[in-house]
């Protein structure tokens, strides 16, 4: 049976059917929330972290999900913190500027099983990462994932004017470096 | 040149006020705008806004990504089953923290027991010494003076304290009074005060 994610968040309050609800819900978006924290951080295994983490904070926190907002929504936003989180920890981490965070990314894409210098794929990874961190989001989000500006703009905590404007600039910068490429 | 309003009146009060009227407030400055410059400002701008090329983003992006196809695929490689297994495995992992998370509460609350009942164990000895000092206290006051002072008299042996020992050094210590000096009984009576102490017979 197909359940809400209304359905799931009461079944989820009750202690016999918590864990079926959450095995549901991570089943429902695992794949979406994975592919969003890949795109930022390259590595599967780090990805594999970071979905973790995002699912126990879900896990402990969903009973006071408010409702407020859609469960979507605040999924994206947990993963996208996780993101953030993650690699401000890698530039303190290594003490290193934040170009060195995105060779380090670039070195990681380049590792990856079927990398291909000379397919457009891979090089419009190449080229996102050229992108500042949150331009990058916005850019993963709108292409990708087709979100509204109006969704986007109540995970990332901005207006849809200035996501607009990044999402341009940030199609602007792929463009001019795939056509110099 | 501003007209002066109300408000300009209580703002020049204000720092008369605040300045003690020593200051005088200052002017506004003097500078130079063209002749009707801000009646004719919204005619320019919406002249100028007409004149310029569509900022329509959206249009623009999908014109810009029309020029290149871009792809929609994303090319990392998953591992095989991965999406199959990772609800089973993030449940036993849930699990595992729990059992950590219980192991460790149990642990804080045993260290805050043991420190509370140091706590607890320091006040009541604190209370106990300051008790006891009291109840000494209370008990010496009721000894009468002269009785402290006979006592102290009959059972303090100077020659036991190491001060007084070192004081004398190796010199013979004579216990006569010397000769010829001016220190006469009634001076020494009346230094201890021995009409007051009880018994004092020895000394007359």
């Amino acid at each position: 049976m197909e359940y809400t994610d209304q359905q799931l968040l009461t079944l989820f309050k009750s202690p016999e059917t918590r864990e079926e609800a959450f095995t549901a819900l991570v089943r429902r978006y695992q794949e979406k929330l994975y592919w969003h924290i890949r795109r930022m951080v390259i590595d599967h295994d780090d990805a594999h972290d970071l979905l973790q983490n995002v699912f126990i904070k879900v896990w402990h926190h969903l009973s006071d999900f408010r409702e407020e907002s859609q469960l979507y929504t605040w999924l994206y936003r947990i993963a996208t913190n996780e993101c953030l989180s993650f690699l401000e920890q890698q530039k303190k981490k290594r003490a290193i500027s934040l170009s060195d965070v995105e060779n380090s990314l670039e070195n990681k894409l380049k590792a990856e099983k079927h990398f291909d210098a000379s397919k457009l794929e891979w090089k419009l990874q190449q080229a996102i990462l050229r992108l500042p961190e949150k331009q990058r989001i916005v850019f993963h989000l709108r292409y990708y994932d087709e979100m509204p500006y109006e969704t986007m703009s109540r995970i990332l905590h901005t207006s849809e004017g200035a996501l607009k404007a990044s999402y341009h600039h940030a199609v602007k910068k792929i463009v001019a470096y795939l056509k110099d490429d | 040149m501003l007209m002066p309003t109300e408000e300009t009146d209580a703002i020049r009060h204000e720092w008369l006020r605040l300045t003690g009227g020593k200051v005088q407030p200052p002017g506004h400055p003097d500078f130079y705008v063209p002749d009707a410059y801000f009646t004719s400002f919204p005619q320019r701008l919406l002249q100028r806004l007409k004149e310029e090329p569509s900022s329509d983003i959206l249009s623009l992006d999908e014109t810009v990504l029309t020029e290149i196809e871009l792809p929609r695929h994303v090319p990392f490689a998953v591992p095989e089953q991965y999406f199959e297994n990772f609800p089973q495995q993030l449940m036993r992992r849930l699990q595992t923290d729990a059992v950590v998370r219980s192991k460790r509460k149990r642990l804080t609350r045993l260290v805050s027991y043991a420190l509370a009942a140091c706590l607890v164990g320091f006040g009541i000895m604190g209370w106990w010494m300051h008790q006891r000092r009291q109840s000494l206290q209370a008990r010496l006051e009721h000894i009468p003076t002269e009785a402290i002072a006979q006592y102290l008299e009959q059972h303090t042996d100077l020659f036991n304290s190491d001060w007084i020992v070192r004081q004398l050094g190796s010199e013979a210590i004579s216990l006569s009074l010397p000769e010829n000096n001016s220190i006469t009984a009634d001076d020494i009576r009346e230094y201890l005060d021995l009409d007051s102490v009880p018994d004092a017979s020895f000394m007359q």
